[in-house]
């Protein structure tokens, strides 16, 4: 998978590459013994069959809540005990508890 | 000296959140991936899983933040956690690295909450920036905000608040695949709900206005997703995530009589 991986990282980076004919594209993924089934995707700009390949095809991307803080503290206040809005109202078990998930 | 009463000895904890901008292998800095080389360890909020195997080839210790989202869980409280285990190591003397999609101070709650946390209780943080979703449009789409001006606002905001907008000016909606989640435990939208910010938009621009659903190219294999629709068509597009919408000029620019008075009387004076 690596080698896939380190293809891809050269195709972003690489102008010949990244703007390149397929014929070049395809000579690299086989120089870089890139699995058929990969390379197909590849060559086919099929991002989501790539990731699907590398079982990678679930991903959230959302970074933002719709409030700005100062709303939601607002609305939040008498009713939401779990979600500190300070860091100092911060239960401790819960900030661990999110470590060890975060590192399953 | 907080730090020193958290902790009761000297800590080394330091925390940085650097963007790796959006395309795979195209964005990165090289200040970037020197951070993420050499911390600790490395919290990864990438929107690619792709991605995210790349940034496990950069450091031994990255840590997904992705197990933390889950549908029906509100997103806030999904930020809250990021937050918390970025912080928990950062206090556990660690050189942390926050890895975000894009830049990771636009469009992105947790770099923010996270930096202000760590300096409020002592520690070195700060941010590196990098190119956002924005800065690939400008390019892919071949606009300068600086022409006609531009806002930019989250789609669900820009619904459930009024906003003023100005027409004359360059309309960038993100997270439009969420149009309309007031319970924030969504990750995605319909029909409905994009009528109702259609709905909106429609005080201001005529339903016939050409506007661009835009995704910028996460991996280097494909193009970016740039299709023009009219207003009226967006419920029935299939919007994800990832998608912008970008809202072209849909009048002139209104000339301000009495402040270009103003200001060529002030001419006036200077010359004379």
């Amino acid at each position: 998978m690596s080698n896939v991986i380190d293809f891809l990282e050269r195709k972003g980076k690489d102008a010949q590459l990244r703007h390149g004919s397929s014929d070049d594209v395809a000579d690299a993924l086989e120089e870089a013994q890139v699995d058929t089934s990969l390379r197909s995707a590849i060559l086919a700009g099929d991002a989501s069959g790539l990731q699907s390949l590398l079982k990678k095809d679930t991903f959230f991307s959302s970074q933002m809540p719709s409030e700005p803080e100062e709303e939601r503290k607002e609305d939040d206040e008498d009713e939401d005990e779990d979600i500190p809005p300070q860091k100092d109202k911060r239960p401790v078990a819960r900030a661990q508890a999110s470590t060890t998930e975060a590192s399953a | 000296v907080e730090r020193t009463a958290l902790n009761n000895s000297p800590s080394t904890g330091s925390l940085v959140c650097v963007g790796i901008g959006m395309t795979l292998g195209s964005h990165i800095s090289p200040l970037a991936r020197s951070h993420i080389e050499g911390a600790d360890v490395v919290f990864a909020g990438v929107s690619d899983g792709v991605v995210e195997l790349w940034l496990a080839g950069m450091n031994p210790d990255m840590r997904s933040l992705q197990p933390y989202y889950q549908k029906g869980k509100p997103r806030i409280e999904t930020y809250h956690q990021m937050v918390d285990a970025l912080l928990t190591e950062v206090r556990a003397g660690k050189r942390v690295c926050g890895v975000f999609y894009g830049h990771p101070g636009v469009f992105a709650w947790a770099p923010h909450k996270a930096i202000e946390l760590a300096r409020n209780e002592g520690y070195e943080a700060h941010m590196e920036p990098g190119i956002s979703s924005e800065d690939c449009l400008y390019a892919d789409v071949g606009l300068d905000p600086g022409t006609h001006g531009c806002q930019h606002f989250e789609a669900s905001q820009f619904m459930l608040f009024r906003r003023r907008v100005d027409p004359s000016a360059w309309l960038m909606l993100w997270q439009v695949g969420l149009a309309g989640d007031r319970t924030q435990g969504r990750f995605s939208t319909d029909a409905a709900y994009l009528q109702v910010l259609v709905d909106v938009l429609a005080r201001d621009y005529p339903l016939d206005h050409q506007v661009i659903v835009y995704q910028a190219a996460t991996l280097p294999i494909h193009s970016p997703r740039i299709e023009r629709l009219a207003l009226a068509d967006l419920p029935r597009a299939t919007l994800g995530m990832a998608d912008m919408v970008a809202v072209p000029p849909a009048r002139p620019m209104q000339p301000d009589p009495e402040i270009q008075a103003r200001v060529a009387a002030l001419d006036r004076t200077a010359a004379a």
